[in-house]
């Protein structure tokens, strides 16, 4: 990984240097051969060498080009894929309990700007240094004039890049935020349909998208001026150096190599000073990610060991989740083997995150004893593995239908799977077979078949205890009897919880509860 | 399956293409201001040349007047390059605000038919990524298109009196380019392509699982997911290296003309100069300067068409933009004009949002001043969408624009009611000025009255982003907010769905009571009519049918 880079790195400098070296001694070649060609006899200028050198120099460029793609790409896989799973730990690990999709595309982009930070910034920034210092010797050998023109046109070019950087720097961290506000301000527009004829509804949006485009507008202003900035001192020095060649050099071919180094200063400098903006969103990137990266817990518990239970009785005392700005009573209640629980309460009384809790994916207030033993000395796994949380919109992975049951029993066969679905009414899926492939570029399930398919992973897992967040909900008639059969057939060797909006009668429930205080 | 998406996305081509027509002062502007800076560039260079011939041959320092004419055109050089920047960024302002504005137009005139369409984060991303992909497409590409046509045929013109041997080079080079990318192509293009497509979808997948969080470690697979991921993206490098190294090549023909004609042209000229090749030019032979001048133009040759490689990828960013743009963009207009009460509407038919299947047959039906109708039918069955259609956001199939209810006299309770980031006072007031006896009075009502005593700051409580307030407490403080504006004609959509039971009839009363004067429609699964209303819309099977009430009919509730 780390020879790609350098390789790629090393064939980045030696591919800017060809091109310029290239340049520069073709500006002479002609002077010179132009002062031979006048006076044939006087001197024998021998003008195989710089032919061939030209010729040379022009093969290496090309060689060089292709290789800094090649190492450069594979060094890039390489980082991505490194990165991403720092990302993929730091998300699966971490506390944020409301990784919102928006969120993570954006973690999912910086990874991509931080890994191409080599390709876009470094091998640019490295290059150009390399190219500068061979120049310096250049001018030292042959053409001590250059040397001056040097000392004038760095220094500055260093200048315009860092004000580069640090403007754009500040830009791209203030569009960050303001994207995000944008983002918030369209969920919200979408939102409040209903409210947009009334009051000042539309203000946020509004002024979310005037503020994006004019940073955005100052960002590209910002990124064009520093290629005007490089260019103007180019062509201001140029022109300096038109005007006052020394005297002693009048007649030599070497002069040429003043003229083409300022005319060659915007593609030798201008890579770098592009760079600034890649390098400043590397470094914000960088920045995002190790928040997010050091966030995570560092004992990651170990998915190995996790066995299934028998378990016969469960105790909830005081439990409630443990969760900011969230109002919802405590439970207090014991459940036996074979019994349902129905807890109902209206949207937002914090119906979901009582069951995340109790199946430890949220933290809890108050205690939870299964078969008397305390739930939270339990290993994490363990406890998921026995608290079987069925989500209320169950997650369909991109991937097949046959991949997307084994989650929840790796070693099951496809007669098991078929079956599954069978006990929860998707024949019409699995009339397709397990290999279609389903979610966003596949098939896309109905809210109901989702629901189904929740309920068959939860089948083929044979948790003890299920945790059922609204199964009912988006359901026909004929689904919800269906499903409520399943479940009063399923309870005799299981714990189930059922938490819904609305009462539902065909479940005969041991304990009905209500989280409207 | 692959000649339909070809076919694709040429439309999607013409599509772009027929949009920038929209920007054509501002892209042709910065095409010619292009030219002009490189007009501009080549006479300053031919006066460097010029310069360089009289140190060299001469060996005598150049006469103030070729001096100043390079300051001048040098000058001009920077200020048309300045003026195109200041063109293109004005213009990639315009496109942006264009487009979200045009965006904002559709989702206003069509509201929740068209916004249900796409989740949240589409969305967010139409109006963020997919919109700056078209403006760099605009801006970028499609001028660079038209100067990597225009700069090397204006350099050509200009070396063909010079020398045609070079002029012979450029011309052979230049149609080479293409000709060899596709050379080199034909093996790599469908590899690279799938190359990327790999990418492509390692990307999504790595995003799949990263949202599948919860759903990962409910069944613990989260080791066992990540060593999937690794294995994937280790495996597409090993497969992918090998045909990338093909891709490479193609990308590097340009390079390869780029640098080997600058070569070529310096040895040409050298050696003419020198005396070894007489021919390549025209009769008098050449001069030092000429050939100079022919070296730095090489290089110019392929600067523009250079630059249009760096831009190619903006090109794929906005065919995929324009993909899911042009059908929001492009939706047929709806067939309606705004009316007023009484409305006696026609027979028609409501269509799905892009104008396709027929979601619900209506027939002729007219809505009076004062109505209360009751709206009933099981769910899915398209009650929503009537309502839609009434407000005129949904397309219609009818013989004569569809009269529909104007937007400013309505007030509309939807489902999921929002909850304004203001201030519980602003949230009831919504423009209007209320005493804020009233909005007690009016939050009591439908029982808010102890929760809003619980507030920090009474009524001026900001609501934020975490708003205390449970769901059904959303659903009264909409209520409350509904029943304190008085509109003109109030759209119920299952105003009680979310309410406890015991609140129902509470609510239900109250707003029959206060809501008695104004046109109602009362959306409601499966309610039986009360003497409260004056008419009974019933939809079944897409249907929808107006049953004959028995007013004065025994109160139910």
């Amino acid at each position: 990984m780390q020879a790609d880079r350098r390789a790629a790195m090393a064939l980045s400098a030696t591919h800017l240097t060809a091109g310029l070296a290239l340049l520069l001694l073709s500006g002479w070649f002609i002077a010179a051969s132009a002062v031979a060609g006048l006076a044939p006899l006087a001197t024998s200028f021998n003008y195989v060498i710089p032919a061939a050198m030209i010729r040379f120099l022009a093969l290496i460029r090309i060689l060089a080009g292709y290789g800094e793609k090649y190492f450069g790409h594979s060094a890039l896989l390489d980082r991505v894929n490194h990165l991403r799973l720092a990302v993929f730990d730091a998300v699966m690990h971490g506390s944020a309990d409301d990784a919102r999709a928006t969120e993570l595309e954006r973690l999912s982009a910086q990874t991509d700007a931080l890994a191409s930070r080599d390709i876009a910034a470094t091998f640019p920034i490295v290059a150009a240094g390399v190219l500068a210092v061979l120049l310096a010797l250049l001018a030292l050998l042959v053409f001590p004039p250059l040397l001056l023109l040097q000392a004038i046109a760095l220094p500055i070019a260093g200048l315009i890049a860092f004000w580069q950087w640090r403007s754009l720097r500040q830009l791209q961290q203030q569009l960050a935020e303001q994207q995000a506000a944008y983002s918030a301000a369209i969920e919200h527009y979408l939102g409040s349909v209903s409210l947009w004829y009334q009051g000042n509804a539309k203000a946020s949006i509004d002024n979310g998208e005037s503020a994006w485009r004019s940073t955005r507008h100052a960002l590209r202003q910002t990124q064009t001026r520093g290629d005007s900035r490089l260019t103007a001192l180019a062509l201001l020095l140029l022109v300096w150096a038109a005007a006052s060649p020394s005297e002693h050099w009048l007649g030599s071919p070497y002069l040429m190599l003043g003229l083409f180094f300022c005319l060659s200063l915007p593609d030798w400098l201008g890579a770098p000073i592009r760079a600034m903006s890649a390098l400043a969103e590397a470094q914000h990137a960088a920045n995002e990610l190790d928040k997010v990266t050091t966030e995570a817990e560092s004992n990651v518990p170990s998915e190995e060991s996790t066995e299934r239970l028998s378990v016969d009785d469960l105790v909830f005392s005081q439990l409630r989740p443990q969760r900011e700005h969230l109002r919802c009573s405590t439970l207090d209640l014991t459940l036996k083997r074979g019994e349902i629980a129905f807890i109902q309460g209206s949207s937002g009384s914090g119906k979901s995150s009582l069951l995340l809790a109790i199946a430890g994916l949220l933290p809890q207030q108050g205690t939870l004893y299964v078969n008397g033993q305390d739930a939270a000395a339990m290993p994490l796994p363990t406890r998921r593995r026995n608290l079987l949380y069925v989500e209320q919109f169950p997650m369909v992975l991109a991937d097949t239908l046959r991949q997307n049951l084994l989650l929840a029993a790796p070693e099951a066969d496809d007669a098991t799977l078929g079956d599954a679905l069978r006990a929860v009414g998707l024949e019409n899926v699995l009339q397709d077979g397990l290999n279609q492939w389903l979610g966003e570029t596949g098939r896309l399930l109905s809210g109901g078949e989702k629901k189904r398919l929740g309920l068959a992973r939860a089948l083929l897992s044979d948790a003890p205890i299920w945790l059922l967040d609204e199964p009912f909900e988006g359901l026909d008639q004929a689904a919800i009897q269906r499903i409520a059969q399943l479940l009063n057939r399923e309870r005799a060797k299981r714990i189930l919880m059922v938490v819904s909006h609305q009462p539902l009668a065909t479940l005969s429930a041991d304990y009905n509860l209500s989280l409207d205080s | 399956m692959a000649a339909e998406t070809a076919r694709d996305k040429r439309e999607l081509a013409a599509w772009l293409r027929a949009e920038g027509k929209r920007f054509h002062p501002s892209i042709l502007g910065v095409v010619g201001l292009s030219m002009a800076a490189f007009a501009a560039q080549v006479s300053a260079l031919f006066l460097l040349a010029t310069i360089a011939q009289c140190w060299v041959i001469d060996g005598q320092r150049a006469s103030i007047d070729l001096l100043v004419g390079l300051g001048s055109t040098i000058l001009l050089q920077l200020v048309f390059q300045h003026l195109r920047e200041h063109l293109r960024s004005k213009l990639a302002f315009q496109v942006e605000k264009h487009y979200q504005c045009a965006l904002r137009a559709q989702i206003e005139a069509r509201s929740l038919a068209l916004i249900r369409e796409h989740s949240v984060a589409s969305w967010q991303s139409f109006f963020t990524r997919r919109v700056a992909a078209l403006q760099r497409y605009f801006c970028d590409y499609l001028p660079q298109t038209m100067l990597a046509v225009l700069a090397p045929v204006f350099i050509l013109l200009i070396v063909l009196p010079f020398s045609w041997l070079v002029a012979l080079i450029l011309l052979v080079t230049a149609p080479l380019v293409p000709l060899f990318m596709w050379l080199v192509g034909m093996g790599a293009a469908v590899a690279h392509r799938e190359h990327f497509i790999a990418i492509e979808r390692l990307t999504s997948l790595f995003l799949d699982r990263l949202k599948a969080r919860q759903l990962l470690q409910i069944f613990n697979r989260i080791t066992a997911e990540r060593e999937f991921f690794n294995e994937a993206s280790i495996d597409l490098k090993q497969r992918t290296m090998k045909v990338v190294g093909l891709a490479f090549l193609s990308s590097s023909v340009l390079d390869f003309f780029a640098t080997l004609s600058i070569a070529l042209v310096a040895v040409f000229v050298g050696f003419s100069l020198l005396g070894e090749i007489n021919f390549g030019h025209w009769s008098a032979g050449l001069s030092m300067q000429e050939g100079l001048f022919m070296l730095l133009l090489a290089p110019l040759f392929y600067s523009e068409l250079r630059l249009l490689g760096r831009y190619y990828h903006s090109k794929a960013e906005a065919l995929g933009a324009a993909d899911e743009l042009q059908a929001i963009l492009d939706l047929p207009e709806l067939n309606i004009e705004p009316g007023t009460l009484p409305l006696a509407l026609p027979p028609f038919r409501v269509l799905a949002s892009d104008g396709g299947c027929e979601l619900l047959r209506v027939p002729a039906l007219t809505v009076n001043e004062g109505d209360h109708i009751l709206l009933s039918g099981p769910s899915g069955s398209g009650k929503t969408s009537l309502l839609e259609a009434l407000l005129g956001q949904r397309p219609v199939a009818c013989e004569t624009p569809l009269q529909c209810l104007q937007r400013r006299d309505v007030a509309w309770l939807d489902q999921s009611p929002p909850v304004l980031p203001g201030s519980i006072r602003e949230n009831l007031n919504l423009g209007q000025v209320h005493a804020d006896a009233q909005l007690r009075t009016a939050l009591d009502n439908v029982g808010l009255g102890e929760w809003l005593a619980q507030q920090r700051d009474g009524l001026d409580t900001e609501m934020g982003d975490y708003p205390p307030l449970s769901g059904g407490q959303r659903q009264r403080l909409a209520i409350a907010r509904l029943i304190l504006q008085q509109p003109r004609v109030a759209l119920l959509d299952e105003p009680t769905a979310h309410l406890a039971p015991q609140q129902r009839a509470a609510i239900t009363d109250l707003l029959q009571q206060h809501l008695a004067t104004r046109t109602l429609i009362w959306v409601a699964h499966g309610q039986a009519p009360t003497a409260f209303f004056t008419r009974h819309w019933q939809i079944r099977d897409k249907n929808l049918t107006e049953s004959p009430l028995a007013n004065g009919g025994t109160d139910a509730s």
